[in-house]
């Protein structure tokens, strides 16, 4: 216990919320998916914050049986959480990415 | 009940810094990172008073006055609009419904202050917002919404030459600057009862990478919310609203 240090990990929020629909009249649909977390981390009386998401908006247009697009952003974010007895890592990061996607359908059967 | 609750939890998380250990140490990286940057601190307290939901089914626009934290204790005085262009399916079943966006506020407190403290010789504070929203439906109760948001915010500040000023050690100087942002807006809201929503939206972003979480419960006259701000002064926002619809 005398090497140990005591870690009280408050998770403060966390919230993961997904809402998507099948596109039964319309020909698009929106997908949401969002996800994101707020800590405290406490350590030898110190305070530490820290906070992630993983967040992603899409879309798919149906324009007719065999041919759709489809688009999606995702934002990744991770803040600084991470405490060692050494020091503090602060490091944060932040990431977006966008896929465009054209999907046909192919409707001949392939047998192997 | 649940109001209070909310308070309570509200409080808790507003107060998260003063709970836990190093209360001077954190005020100090608190101002410090105020006056490093001082446009971004109170662009996060207007962007608290930037309503970007959905104008509600059946009403045309929404009027939108932030009571907390921008009015008090920051003497923000602020009012916004979301006015509904277009309405769902109303022409083409595909198109989504439309919604503009726009607002300002006006820092009343930094005049007072700069006309009666001999410390202070000029301070304003105004900003506005403009932008829109598209917002389709999930299921009778659901609909996601997305959009886009220009913010505009103007900051001035200036001292006395005649003596420093310090906060907790920290010099205080002059600055004259504004903050400019530009912000995707993607949420969904769910309708619980009549006339009882709620919401939750991410903002990002895109000239100064800040982001933000909004989650609100709404009524007929108030809504209630966290902002959750993870590179912000201060992370978690409780927020009150006063929004009208009609």
């Amino acid at each position: 216990m005398k090497n140990l240090f005591f870690i009280f990990y408050l998770l403060f929020f966390c919230f993961n919320l997904k809402a998507s629909v099948s596109i039964a009249n319309k020909k698009y649909s929106t997908y949401l998916d969002l996800s994101f977390m707020q800590n405290t981390n406490l350590i030898k009386g110190s305070y530490y914050g820290g906070g992630e998401m993983n967040s992603s908006f899409g879309m798919l247009f149906d324009f007719n049986e065999k041919n759709s697009l489809a688009l999606n952003y995702n934002i990744l974010y991770s803040g600084p959480s991470v405490v060692s007895e050494s020091g503090d890592l602060k490091e944060r990061t932040i990431s977006q990415s966008f896929t465009l996607e054209w999907q046909k359908k192919n409707k001949r059967k392939i047998e192997i | 009940m649940e109001i209070l609750k909310f308070f309570l939890i509200s409080i808790l998380f507003s107060c998260q810094t003063s709970v836990f250990g190093g209360l001077n140490d954190k005020a100090k990286e608190m101002v410090s990172q105020i006056v490093s940057d001082p446009p971004k601190f109170f662009y996060e307290m207007k962007n608290d008073s930037e309503i970007t939901l959905p104008v509600s089914s059946g009403k045309k626009y929404n009027l939108n006055f932030e009571l907390f934290p921008t009015l008090v204790p920051f003497t923000y005085l602020n009012a916004s609009i979301n006015y509904n262009l277009y309405k769902e399916g109303k022409i083409n079943a595909d198109m989504p419904q439309l919604d503009l966006l726009a607002g300002g506020a006006y820092m009343v407190g930094a005049k007072i202050a700069a006309n009666s403290s001999e410390d202070i010789t000029d301070a304003k504070f105004s900003s506005y917002h403009l932008g829109f929203l598209l917002t389709s439906s999930l299921s009778s109760k659901t609909r996601t919404f997305y959009g886009f948001k220009h913010s505009f915010l103007s900051s001035k500040l200036k001292l006395s030459d005649l003596k420093s000023h310090k906060i907790l050690g920290v010099e205080i100087k002059n600055f004259d600057s504004s903050f400019v942002e530009n912000s995707l807006i993607f949420g969904v809201e769910t309708l619980k009862d009549v006339d009882k929503r709620w919401a939750v939206q991410i903002n990002y972003g895109l000239t100064n990478n800040t982001l933000v979480t909004k989650l609100s419960w709404y009524g007929k006259w108030f809504e209630l919310g966290i902002n959750i701000y993870p590179e912000g002064v201060l992370v978690i926002h409780p927020t009150w609203i006063m929004r009208l619809s009609f």
